[in-house]
């Protein structure tokens, strides 16, 4: 049996990028035979990629399993299903919901819009034998669209956070960072669905509480189609004078990354949607406490016993991020449930669960 | 229980620090600007990287150069436009060719693959719409003026009625003792016990019931059955046999009845009674009513035996057409019924030794002894 992974676009630092080659790695790993296929891919990753020739052949031989990652509308991909004859399996990664950017990005607008669209085909689609969430939530949402239960099944997605052990911390950014303020981290990309407007009112209510010795990362690519979100939240932050307070980075290498995870007090999960949250299982790997808002699938991510909100209380989050800087005992209780929790996305329990279902 | 209680001390906290005065240094925040660390490079840098990426010779970067040009940079782009029109032209042509050499192709597999694929259940669809419109228009017809009680339709009555009293004579005389019918049509029992229907919700019916024998077998063998007749002197003996029994015409009954309320459909000569588009019609009704798994049984005379065929059946005068065993189970599958199979019943009691008969002539003998009467049975799937 052969196993074709097939996604729109492989990247580096991208959460379906990273669960796409860390599957075909630990797949190959344990003796499958395995390859990928993508419409297109980062230029050094082409050559991890199967042509489109060899994916039509595959797809055709009975025995063979094609496992189709979905977080974006692609259109090939309905191609490749009508093609398929061998065993189909969805891993689904959630669609942002499109209405998150109506005011703000049209051309975002209309690509989650098909994506949803898309989604609802592949649920009638009878040649799909397995549905696998990254989440609860997400089976969830596959369920209300008509996906049988019995073909659902819930798989965290595979992620490099082990690579971060090789990692080492940088010295520029490290003594920077070490100037008696309190550090705060928040990752994500700068898009409409991920709370920026709740990051900026925390932190005014912490300075307005406990004065202006803070700083909040918001690391993240910020993509100039979305100026008029961007634009949104400079506006809000020059309104409050936060200039000094928040600061947006691009293109943070591995080793930065490393660094604020490791040297920061605390980190920030205010996003509105949240299919599965990467960021909270590398804070947990990081030992970084955890200050989420409960929404999409956060609150199953984050695991029991965390600091979660089910509203956006802005002085609740400014207090308890005062709190976990500053107590050392709470700090202490987050963190190691939190590495507890963590264990669920070592990819060798995630590489048993996907094994279970063959 | 740890958490519950930090998260209660927060809000607590929180509530306090509320209505205390913010920090003093909260008031003198410095006004800088937004910080972006490497933010996206100036318009100047993205034209070097441009020409860094596409090469100075680059149609791409021809274009930008153009461009670039004050005041004639795009009336010059307007005119090289202008000369590359044909070629525009040509190339939307070529895309036109293609797109309509695809639907002509596609044209051809609808007509080559999937019309032959589908063309039967079409065109049975089709005769299905019209038939099921024309019964829409009848019944317009029907609500649009109910009949008078006029004198012409009390003389048809009366007719009627006569008739009634004819044919129940008629089937004492000619049809056999209730007796003999019930030990022939007792050997259909073991077909609606096998059928696994449970009669007690949905109860049998027969069609055109006459003096109730089968209902008589049905009501010994303790299945629920339910008659139906327009004779009104056979429906009154039923009545005193303590039988459940309707008097109405058949097709009127059925066309009263839910979907799918039906056990059991069962007709003991009653289709050779009937036109052909009449007995169509009894058809879809039956399988609309019947119960997916129910079956229908419909007997009738087998012309296959050269007496029955050319003269016995007549025998009836309100018999229209023999019906072959081949045509009645060809209607029910083609009307939608599954697992149609043909019984043969009644043989005649004395068969010659076939020693004795000329081999020629066997086949004229078998024709002669064949059994008298046959069945189709279907199912609903």
């Amino acid at each position: 049996m052969k196993i074709i992974i097939a996604l729109p676009f492989l990247s580096y630092h991208d959460a379906i990028g990273n669960d796409v080659r860390q599957q075909a790695k630990l797949l190959k790993k344990a003796e499958f035979d395995t390859v990928i296929y993508a419409s297109g891919a980062e230029q050094d990753l082409t050559q991890e990629l199967i042509s489109p020739d060899e994916l039509k052949e595959f797809i055709k031989d009975q025995d063979n399993l094609l496992l189709y990652h979905h977080g974006v509308y692609w259109e090939e991909g309905n191609v490749i299903l009508r093609e398929a004859n061998c065993t189909v399996w969805l891993k689904y990664h959630n669609i942002t919901p499109s209405h998150f950017f109506k005011d703000y990005d049209l051309s975002n607008y209309y690509a989650t819009q098909a994506g949803e669209l898309q989604t609802r085909k592949f649920v009638w689609n009878p040649k799909i034998e397995k549905y696998i969430g990254d989440s609860a939530f997400n089976c969830d949402c596959l369920k209300q669209l008509g996906v049988n239960p019995h073909k659902l099944a819930i798989i965290p997605p595979l992620m490099m956070i082990e690579e971060y052990s090789k990692a080492n911390i940088d010295s520029d950014l490290l003594s920077n960072i070490q100037n008696g303020k309190k550090h705060f981290l928040t990752v994500g990309r700068v898009v409409p669905n991920k709370g920026h407007s709740h990051l900026i009112q925390t932190i005014r209510n912490y300075v307005n509480f406990f004065g202006p010795e803070v700083q909040l990362h918001i690391i993240g690519s910020l993509s100039m189609q979305d100026k008029r979100y961007y634009y949104e939240l400079e506006r809000l932050i020059n309104r409050f004078h936060l200039g000094e307070q928040i600061i947006f980075h691009q293109n943070v290498n591995f080793d930065q990354m490393h660094t604020y995870y490791s040297v920061c007090d605390a980190f920030l999960m205010m996003s509105e949607h949240e299919g599965f949250c990467v960021p909270i299982a590398e804070s947990q790997f990081h030992e970084l406490p955890i200050i989420a808002l409960n929404r999409g699938a956060v609150e199953e991510t984050l695991g029991p016993d965390q600091i979660i909100f089910d509203e956006p209380e802005y002085y609740d989050f400014a207090v308890a991020l005062h709190r976990v800087a500053e107590d050392q005992s709470v700090k202490e209780h987050l963190t190691t449930s939190g590495s507890k929790n963590f264990h669920r996305y070592r990819s060798e329990n995630i590489l048993q669960q996907l094994l279970s279902l063959f | 229980m740890q958490i519950d209680r930090i998260l209660k001390e927060i809000q607590e906290e929180a509530q306090v620090r509320k209505s205390q005065p913010p920090h003093p240094d909260s008031q003198n925040l410095k006004k800088i600007r937004i910080q972006i660390v490497e933010p996206p490079p100036p318009l100047f840098f993205r034209a070097i990287q441009k020409l860094h990426q596409y090469g100075w010779q680059s149609p791409k970067m021809f274009y930008l150069w153009i461009a670039s040009i004050p005041k004639w940079g795009y009336p010059l782009l307007l005119l090289r436009d202008l000369v590359r029109l044909p070629t525009l032209r040509k190339r939307i042509q070529d895309t036109n060719d293609l797109l309509e050499s695809h639907f002509i192709a596609l044209n051809q597999r609808i007509d080559t693959e999937l019309w032959p694929r589908h063309e039967e259940q079409i065109r049975i669809m089709n005769s299905r719409l019209i038939e099921a419109l024309n019964y829409v228009k009848q019944l317009d017809k029907k609500i649009g003026s109910p009949k008078l009680e006029s004198t012409q339709n009390v003389e048809q009555k009366l007719e009627e009625n006569w008739l009634d009293q004819f044919y129940f004579d008629f089937e004492n005389h000619f049809r056999g003792t209730k007796e003999d019918i019930l030990k022939v049509q007792s050997a259909y029992l073991p077909y609606l016990q096998k059928s696994g229907v449970n009669f007690e919700n949905k109860p049998a019916l027969d069609l055109g019931c006459g003096r109730g024998e089968w209902l008589q077998a049905l009501k010994s063998t303790n299945i629920a059955a339910k008659g139906v007749d327009q004779n009104q002197i056979m429906i009154k003996e039923c009545l005193d046999s303590g039988l459940d029994v309707v008097e109405q015409d058949v097709i009127e009954y059925l066309n009263l009845l839910e979907p799918e309320s039906v056990g059991a459909i069962t007709g003991f000569h009653i289709v050779e009674h009937l036109p052909f588009s009449t007995l169509v019609h009894l058809l879809d009704e039956c399988l609309r009513v019947l119960i997916s798994g129910g079956i229908a049984i419909f007997e009738t005379p087998n012309p296959e035996n050269l007496m029955m065929g050319s003269c016995n059946f007549y025998t009836d005068p309100t018999h229209i057409n023999p019906i072959p065993p081949h045509t009645l189970s060809f209607m029910l599958t083609q009307r939608g019924f599954v697992e149609t199979t043909v019984i043969r019943l009644s043989p005649l009691a004395s068969f010659p030794d076939t020693k004795v008969i000329d081999p020629e002539l066997r086949q004229v003998v078998d024709s002669y002894y064949k059994e008298q009467n046959y069945a189709v049975i279907g199912k609903k799937f």
